[in-house]
């Protein structure tokens, strides 16, 4: 075998070697499965769709022919919940006339994950991604669960076909409340870290969203964030960053993994950030907190406010504003592929976006316009031993939406600590 | 002819529909089974996705649009695959007898093994930006059109992606190699 032959020939000859033809069963599935989609009608915004208008969601052909599910959708800017509740040791109440009906399987489904969440024991085979879904068998307080009860829920419609249901676990006073999705025909119940973006958290205690844990550069910063706020999985994108989700009822459900047609707005955490330079820098950076706020605040193109001085995190923070104007011509460091660096604390205000990006890369930096949004910046000396010399925690979020984003950022920010080693 | 079709589709004609899922389904699978690397997945991503977007086509104001669109509700589809089937099992495929009329750049049982491993550790979304590219042969700004994500995050991943594949071929290498040095 020769070995030295090219790898990028190798991987190209092994990605083309596969299939190329849709089989004709899945042509004949799609054929017969569009006869019995509803469709959307154009000039109304989803979920608002006409009251009382059944649709039907099949996920595959097998499940159009053999459910018997009818969803209900309600033209209505809030959720309506309709009591079809079963469960363990809940109350039956009488359903109203419209109401849809849950497959046997995803009766069981439920009836055996909350039994066994009762139980103590068990229920991980229920879920998808046990693993993700908070409070499995206790309340935050340790509290076992004495009952439960679910219902589906109506009023906006799932991405994918999946119906959600609202499940609750009860502990004394305690009320945890958790959105599950499940197909037709099951097989598995998936909880959904972000509840699919909209304005109903995933996990309630007694109503209020549970934060959940995050640990970030190798468990040197933890952190807890609660619905609205999204974080992404820490491997996918150069930098830590959550997502808000934008407020007010109705929030449509982002089918598409995370994009809004206005954005979100974010909350990032960028270790040893760089203003400006060429190229992407190793190791700690080579200033200080303060010395990083000065060189922001003296250039006039990006509108930063004085620093002041607070508390984050148990460290001393330097707090500042950062307001370039839109269309603003920036510059930041980039590596050799034309990949913005990690540490460049403008990025996130840099215009990205395919259709109307415009980015130059030349030795080592990316020049390019200004999205327009704020960001709130939070620029902290890392503790000593830290592999980091400076953290900089960053709001972003469009002039209208800036201060909801950074009052939303207060809980998160207020459970940052550091771990040295 | 194509945007005739998706408006004609749009207006509710089923058979226009059909055509565009003939014109597409083949290039649609083939990116499924690429990201999915399961027949079966690959198949079910791609009825999801064509069936979207027969549900959501009257919404597409932008005809010309039409392909990025099914793109992402296919990209979409194959996340839901993948998060759905977290565990993966064993592809079993027949391999082509390799010999001396073999090509060159034909991957070896052991190089194929090396590859599939490798790419199953890359995340759905960094197998999609990878397959876009080098095997459905899409541009990066229009790759970053379909994920939603910003041009440079496309970029990163598939350098990453890159780098990850030929990291496996290159330890598969060096293992031969010493398996050659000790023999």
């Amino acid at each position: 075998m020769n070995i030295l032959r090219d790898h990028d020939a190798v991987i190209g000859a092994w990605l083309d070697d596969g299939p190329e033809s849709l089989p004709s069963e899945t042509r004949q599935a799609i054929t017969v499965g569009i006869r019995t989609v509803t469709r959307r009608r154009a000039g109304i915004a989803w979920p608002f769709a006409g009251r009382g208008l059944p649709t039907f969601e099949p996920r595959r052909l097998s499940v159009a022919l053999a459910s018997a599910a009818v969803f209900v959708v309600a033209a209505a800017v809030a959720l309506n919940f309709y009591a079809n509740q079963q469960g363990i040791g809940g109350r039956s109440t009488p359903s109203p006339s419209a109401t849809a009906t849950t497959s046997p399987v995803v009766t069981a489904l439920l009836n055996g994950f909350l039994e066994a969440r009762v139980a103590g024991e068990g229920a991980q085979q229920y879920v998808s991604v046990p693993q993700e879904v908070p409070l499995l068998y206790a309340t935050t307080s340790g509290a076992r669960y004495e009952r439960g009860e679910f219902e589906q829920v109506l009023g906006i419609d799932w991405p994918y076909g999946l119906t959600a249901f609202k499940v609750r676990l009860f502990a004394g006073n305690t009320v945890v409340a958790q959105l599950f999705f499940a197909g037709p025909d099951g097989p598995l119940l998936s909880y959904e870290r972000d509840g699919f973006g909209t304005d109903i958290a995933p996990t309630t205690e007694n109503g209020q969203p549970v934060a959940v844990s995050y640990g970030f550069f190798v468990d040197e910063v933890t952190l807890r964030a609660a619905h609205p706020w999204i974080f992404s999985a820490p491997t996918t994108y150069p930098n830590p960053f959550c997502r808000l989700i934008p407020e007010g009822p109705g929030v449509l459900p982002t089918t598409d993994g995370g994009q809004r047609r206005d954005g979100w707005d974010r909350l990032l955490l960028i270790a040893d950030p760089a203003l400006g330079g060429a190229g992407c820098q190793q190791g700690p950076s080579s200033v200080d907190a303060a010395a990083l706020a000065e060189a922001i605040r003296s250039d006039p193109d990006l509108g930063a406010t004085a620093p002041v001085a607070v508390s984050v995190g148990g460290a001393a923070a330097l707090m500042m504003d950062v307001r370039i104007a839109a269309g603003t011509t920036i510059s930041v460091p980039a590596d050799d592929l034309g990949n913005l660096c990690r540490t460049a604390i403008l990025s996130p205000v840099l215009e990205q976006e395919a259709v109307r990006s415009s980015i130059s890369y030349a030795n080592g930096v990316a020049t390019g316009k200004a999205t327009g949004d704020w960001m709130r910046l939070y620029l902290i000396d890392a503790p000593a031993g830290s592999s980091m010399r400076t953290l900089a925690i960053v709001i972003v979020a469009p002039e209208a939406r800036f201060q909801r984003a950074v009052e939303a950022a207060t809980p998160v920010l207020e459970s940052l600590e550091f771990h040295v080693p | 002819m194509r945007t005739e079709l998706v408006e004609r589709a749009r207006q509710g004609d089923e058979d226009a529909f059909t055509q565009l899922v003939d014109l597409n389904g083949d290039r649609c699978y083939a990116i499924a089974y690429r990201i999915l690397r399961d027949v079966d997945r690959a198949k079910d991503a791609v009825q999801q996705a064509f069936l979207l977007a027969w549900r959501e086509l009257p919404r597409l104001r932008d005809v010309e649009r039409f392909q990025v669109w099914l793109y992402r509700l296919l990209v979409n589809a194959c996340y839901e695959e993948a998060r759905r089937h977290k565990r993966w099992t064993t592809h079993v495929r027949i391999l082509p007898m390799e010999g001396p009329s073999a090509p060159d750049q034909m991957a070896s049982v052991e190089e194929r093994d090396a590859l599939e491993r490798a790419f199953r550790r890359l995340s759905p979304e960094h197998r999609a930006v990878f397959v876009m590219h080098h095997h459905a042969g899409l541009p990066l700004a229009a790759i970053a059109e379909v994920v939603g994500v910003p041009l440079g995050t496309v970029k990163s991943r598939l350098h990453n992606s890159i780098r990850n594949l030929r990291a496996a071929l290159e330890s598969e290498a060096e293992g031969t190699l010493v398996e050659v040095r000790t023999a």
